[in-house]
């Protein structure tokens, strides 16, 4: 197969560094160019990847490099409209970040631009390349704890702002600027526009869409940020699994410009657990774990150190396939919208204080 | 019941001058011919160090408080939902009020609720364990500085203190009361707490108040 030409945009998301080293070792793809969205962030390419070339604008990009057959949106989720024109217009095959937007009308324009132009669009949600969910699935299949009556979810992580200042700005997270309720003035934008995996896991386990949401913000343990950084979200699929999702940034930080070691204050910075009860027993589950665990440097605080995660090779590998062979990924924007739709209704019941149908 | 007054009696004997108590049920201890409602896992020690890192200021400005529960399979969810809607208003000294829960079927049931003082508690429980099973629960408060939690980080389940792997398979064993040795962590805390209730009126009267207002929640 012959290797597809591959660039990044934007350089600017939490996730950007994982595909550092995907692009340099999968065979199947030839890293072609990056463009950044500041000096800041172009500093810290360079330093950290060397011998692929990077340009100041996605414009001067595509010029210079009109073999580019995809691109990975790494940018703000108010940038992917923009982006995904630039790609669509130019016969590019898109990979979104995992918010595509939150703009209904917006993201109907994207499925409509991809689907004109034959391109394809994989939507980052990397938990469907995880060995574990694979397991969790298969455990599920197998029936040894009967038919599915509850799902539950942690998607718990510390908050990037610090580092991805765009994930802390309404305007860059949610696209616009609303209040969480009347009585509330933090905005829309924060924790919950960081974790769609549960809300799209949580579907494809079921294989079954949202029936109703309740959605409630607690106070935020970040007072300074004007986004909500937790909340808790319960409620039932139209199969009559009822759930409960945790996409909150509940695990602390320090206030590092440039993530790494030291970063947690937590010693687990990151967990997305999945738990299934069926009408003969459970599955609980660890996705990230177990680790190895440390209280070296920089802090000498007990650190877990995680032992997995390359999600990314699967992810990667499906969609140069699916470029290849013409096929539709699994996680494409049709797919994907209603877990948009779920939660953007998660943000109506903050609002109303009142359990949503969908 | 009977080992469990038996230790009743020992404490009473012990640490009284010959005051009386009988133990009716796990939930009822009978003082001076009135009944007293128990709620146990208040005196867990878990909990009630949960509680004191609150109280002593070790952690500060909580925000959330969550709870995971599974029990073997049978046990009504109510039972479960009283006991942990209970354990979040104990923990941080706040009437707890049910905002909304949701059902899966008869084996599992996720609720939200909000103390007084503004924390929101999730609440998860599920009766889906075999009967040879022991429960699996977990209690984490998470605050602006600070999370507090029963379960170690980056476990499942809960530990022990004591592994057996012998010929007869694998055994586990968490004593928590040298007094009271031999009895299960709950057991333990019916005792230790039909005996704070035996001897101290006004403690015994905060037990009628809390169960009285589990009695009004929505579960």
């Amino acid at each position: 197969m012959k290797p597809l030409k591959i660039a990044m945009m934007s350089m600017t998301h939490g996730h950007t560094r994982k595909y550092y080293q995907v692009l340099r070792d999968n065979p199947k793809l030839d890293w072609v160019a990056v463009s950044t969205e500041n000096e800041t962030v172009k500093k810290n390419f360079l330093d950290n990847v060397s011998g692929i070339p990077c340009y100041d604008s996605p414009e001067e990009m595509l010029a210079a490099h009109p073999e580019i057959e995809a691109v990975v949106l790494a940018s703000a989720n108010s940038e992917h409209l923009k982006q995904m024109k630039l790609c669509a217009e130019r016969g590019i095959h898109i990979l979104s970040m995992k918010i595509p937007t939150f703009d209904m009308a917006e993201y109907d324009e994207m499925i409509a631009l991809t689907e004109k132009n034959g391109i394809v669009c994989q939507v980052e949600l990397e938990m469907h390349y995880n060995p574990v969910v694979k397991r969790i699935w298969e455990e599920y299949e197998s029936g040894k704890i009967g038919k599915m009556k509850a799902f539950e979810a942690t998607n718990i992580t510390l908050s990037p702002v610090w580092a991805f200042p765009w994930q802390g700005v309404p305007e860059k997270s949610y696209g616009k600027r609303i209040a969480l309720s009347d009585s509330d003035k933090r905005f829309r934008g924060g924790a919950l526009c960081d974790h769609p995996h549960i809300f799209d896991m949580i579907r494809h386990m079921t294989n079954s869409d949202f029936a109703s949401i309740y959605a409630c913000v607690a106070p935020n343990i970040r007072p300074d940020l004007e986004v909500e950084d937790m909340l808790t979200v319960i409620g039932t699929m139209k199969d009559g699994t009822a759930f409960s999702l945790d996409p909150s940034w509940s695990r602390m930080e320090e206030r590092i410009p440039v993530p790494g070691p030291g970063w947690e204050v937590f010693p687990k910075r990151m967990e997305v657990n999945i738990t299934l009860h069926g009408e003969k027993g459970s599955i609980l589950s660890d996705c990230f774990g177990p680790n190895v665990y440390h209280n070296g440097g920089p802090d000498d605080r007990y650190t877990v150190q995680y032992t997995y995660f390359d999600e990314w090779v699967g992810l990667i590998d499906e969609f140069v396939e699916c470029i290849r062979e013409g096929k539709q990924p699994k996680i494409n924007l049709r797919w994907h919208k209603k877990t948009i739709e779920a939660m953007n209704a998660c943000y109506e019941s903050i609002r109303t204080g009142q359990p949503v149908t969908l | 019941m009977e080992k469990l007054q038996k230790g009743l009696d020992f404490l009473l004997e012990k640490y009284t001058d010959g005051k009386k108590a009988e133990l009716i049920s796990r939930d009822t201890v009978k003082v001076d011919n009135t009944e007293i409602p128990l709620l146990p896992w208040r005196c867990q020690r878990r909990f009630t160090e949960l509680r004191d890192l609150v109280r002593q200021g070790r952690i500060e400005d909580v925000s959330v408080i969550r709870v995971s529960h599974i029990a073997k399979k049978g046990t009504p969810l109510a039972t479960i939902l009283r006991r942990e809607l209970d354990i979040c208003a104990f923990l941080l000294d706040s009437p707890a009020k049910v905002q909304h829960k949701v059902y899966g079927g008869e084996v599992a049931c996720n609720m939200v609720a909000k103390l007084e003082n503004g924390v929101v508690c999730t609440i998860e429980v599920a009766a889906t364990l075999p009967a040879t099973a022991s429960p699996i629960d977990k209690h984490e408060i998470i605050a602006r500085r600070g999370v507090a939690c029963d379960r170690a980080v980056d476990t499942q389940v809960p530990q022990h203190s004591v592994y057996v792997f012998s010929e007869k398979g694998e055994e586990a064993y968490t004593d928590t009361d040298y007094e009271l040795y031999g009895l299960s962590e709950e057991d333990t805390a019916v005792v230790r707490q039909a005996f704070l209730a035996a001897g101290d009126a006004v403690y015994a009267k905060s037990l009628c108040s809390a169960a009285e207002a589990l009695g009004r929640a929505d579960i």
